[in-house]
């Protein structure tokens, strides 16, 4: 059961954690450099 | 029970999140990839959502009762008022960390917002510092002390929280001084991560000076509400113990207090990077320390938490902070070097200086004289020092840092010439006073006739600070409007010269209640009286009370116009556990501090009468010093940083 919420949390949170992933699927070089 | 799941849920996705944050944080900020750094950083603040999520259904599985839950059932129970049920949140063992690690979630993020200043390399490891400290706490609570265990048979009722836990104090007090302890991570995990990434500039200073100030300033409250609360509770007539709990306090807020004076000595002239960090370092170390000790029982104290199996695993999380801490020092030891010149002994880098030594001697004795019932009993007899070891030890320091206080805020920067021997006639004069006035008054104590007139002296130079600048804005034309608008352009200064005079009052107060203490224990029939220090107090009768969830024996003595009512409370509840209600009749010139000991069989009543002179001088001592830390950093606005190379030509930074 705990398992169980927790996976279901972090499925949840998926979307803010990686949402930089999603908007930028590949780094720029600008980003790089930064 | 769906509760407790739940609860267990989010503790357990918090801690993968933490992991994650800090594994990648780190390899982020070592590849100085924009997007994964981004990515770390957000799986703090989900962490930190998490922590949250946790703390809401732990208060909520309190408020319904669920005794399904075992803290639940062991904090608290029905009949305790429903505040002081909330309060059960951080009243245990595993509920305390768990609050513990809210803070530092909330701190945390907060201080990850602001520091897109810092550039993202240093912030990443801040991330990573940060995610791997918190990732520890959620490995214990999630499996070694939980705090949402669940009990096989759901009993009717709880056994309710200790009865010493059951004040109003414990609304305002373990909250504060968690808060303060757990804040402490926050300016650490900047030093680590300036020098992980080899920015030994002051960089980390700017940013995370108010993050240390906001420690300092919780673990100041902490410390005084602690000593409220000894001191209204308690009732052994005092505030402050020397017990080990006291002491873990005290430390880190001592080694902090060195930090926010050293600090401003590498932001002005750039000298003492290394000692900074140390010292930030230390402040650190002395709270994974001093949590260490209260939860794992090792040493004796009276409110340590339980023995508990937590102990092992944070001494060794101690071990591996102070291997990471010392490392990373030793690591970036050649970067730390200032080319500079010593400054002249007597200047104002000299005086901060000096005043460090002087902290870091005090807290050596601390810190020896609580760990020596663990080293003693490693080498086969136990010994425990009391508070005449502190004061024999520690006092001389703490007149030096007095004396100190007295004279630094008037030496200048880098030389003291004349202007500054003369200005010292004021606070001589102030010291010359008190002192002249009390060994008139027939006191003949030393450390009394040093430590009052060294706190008025004190007081008389920050006086004369403020006078000053109100003579500068009149000078230049300006009334009274123009002068505060003088100070509060220098908030930060004049801030700091008022949480000197905040000590200056504390410390008369603490001077005289702990030299001018008279005590009478006595017996009485009703009717009969008892005089001491001046004052007359008349035992009326006893009466008995039955509130919901205790009864109390209640003493009625007639003082003046005023009627004091010493009780003594037991809990049938808990196994007829009784503690001591004491009655408090409070001037600014003493306190009437009266204890019910015991209830005769002839109708007699035996009582502990103290007279505490200046007692309310220590709340309002620390009521200033906490006004002074708000009013000189309220509002101000986040300097950009300039690097101290930008700022100030080498040939003056070398001088």
């Amino acid at each position: 059961m705990t398992l169980l919420v927790a996976t279901l949390l972090l499925f949840a949170a998926g979307p803010f954690v990686l949402w930089p992933l999603i908007r930028t699927p590949d780094e720029s070089p600008e980003e790089r450099a930064a | 029970m769906i509760l407790a799941y739940l609860g267990a849920g989010a503790l357990l996705a918090g801690l993968v999140l933490a992991a994650f944050s800090a594994l990648l944080s780190f390899w982020a900020g070592r590849t100085e990839s924009g997007v994964m750094i981004q990515v770390g950083r957000r799986a703090f603040y989900a962490t930190a959502a998490m922590i949250f999520i946790a703390s809401v259904i732990l208060e909520t599985a309190l408020l319904t009762h669920d005794f399904s839950v075992a803290y639940v059932t062991e904090h608290s129970d029905l009949s305790t008022p429903i505040a002081l049920v909330a309060a059960a949140f951080y009243g245990g063992q595993e509920g305390s960390l768990l609050y513990w690690v809210l803070i530092l979630g909330i701190l945390g993020s907060a201080s990850l917002l602001a520091s897109a200043v810092l550039g993202p390399r240093l912030a990443a490891y801040a991330a990573g510092v940060m995610a791997a400290i918190v990732t520890f706490f959620l490995f214990v609570l999630v499996l070694v002390a939980s705090p949402f265990d669940v009990l096989q048979i759901t009993p009717p009722d709880g056994l309710g929280l200790n009865p010493v836990l059951r004040d109003g104090g414990m609304l305002i007090h373990p909250p504060v001084v968690l808060a303060g302890f757990a804040s402490f991570a926050v300016p650490f995990s900047f030093a680590a991560a300036a020098l992980l990434a080899g920015r030994t500039d002051a960089a980390w200073i700017a940013h995370t000076r108010r993050f240390a100030l906001v420690a300092w300033g919780l673990q100041s409250t902490g410390l005084v509400l602690g000593m409220w609360w000894a001191y209204h509770v308690l009732g052994w007539g005092g505030y402050w113990g020397w017990d080990p709990v006291e002491n873990v306090a005290l430390m880190p807020w001592l080694a902090t207090t060195a930090y926010l004076h050293s600090s401003q000595v590498q932001e002005r002239r750039g000298r003492l990077r290394g000692w900074n960090f140390g010292l930030v370092i230390l402040a650190f170390l002395l709270v994974v320390f001093g949590t260490f000790i209260v939860r794992s029982g090792i040493v004796p104290s009276v409110h340590t938490f339980a023995v508990s199996a937590i102990g092992p695993w944070f001494l060794g999380f101690l071990g591996a902070c102070l291997l990471f801490s010392v490392g990373l020092l030793a690591f970036r030891s050649g970067g730390l070097k200032s080319n500079a010149e010593p400054a002249p002994a007597v200047s104002r880098e000299g005086a901060f200086a000096l005043q460090n030594l002087l902290l870091i001697g005090v807290i050596a004795v601390v810190f020896w004289g609580t760990i020596l019932p663990l080293v003693s009993g490693l080498a086969g007899q136990e010994r425990v020092v009391g508070a005449a070891y502190y004061e024999r030890a520690a006092g001389p320091l703490f007149a030096a840092i007095l004396l100190l206080m007295a004279a630094g805020p008037l030496v200048p920067w880098r030389h003291a010439g004349e202007p500054f021997w003369r200005s010292l006639r004021w606070p001589a004069t102030a010291f010359a006073i008190l002192l002249v006035a009390l060994i008139v008054a027939g006191v003949r104590s030393l450390p009394a006739l040093l430590a009052v007139p060294s706190a008025f002296a004190v007081a008389s130079t920050v006086l004369y600070e403020y006078a000053r600048a109100i003579g500068r804005s009149r000078l230049t034309g300006g009334g009274m409007s123009r002068a505060l608008a003088f100070v509060a352009k220098r908030r930060r200064r004049y801030g700091g010269y008022l949480a000197h005079l905040g000590l200056a009052v504390l410390v008369v107060g603490l001077a005289a209640s702990h030299f001018w203490q008279q005590e009478r224990d006595v017996t009485l029939q009703p009717g009969q009286q008892v005089s001491i220090g001046g004052y007359t107090l008349t035992y009326a009768g006893v009466q008995n009370r039955e509130l919901a969830d205790h009864s109390e024996l209640v003493a009625t003595m007639r003082f003046g116009d005023q009627t004091l009512e010493p009780a003594r409370a037991t809990y049938a509840g808990l196994g007829g556990q009784s503690l001591t209600h004491v009655a408090i009749s409070t001037t600014p010139v003493a306190d009437v501090y009266v204890v019910l000991a015991g209830m005769n069989s002839d109708g007699s009543a035996s009582f502990r009468v103290l007279v505490n002179p200046l007692v309310s001088w220590i709340w309002t001592g620390g009521a200033i010093i906490i006004l002074g830390v708000v009013l000189g950093n309220a509002g101000a606005r986040r300097a950009a940083f300039v690097p101290f190379a930008a700022r100030v030509p080498s040939s003056l930074g070398a001088s």
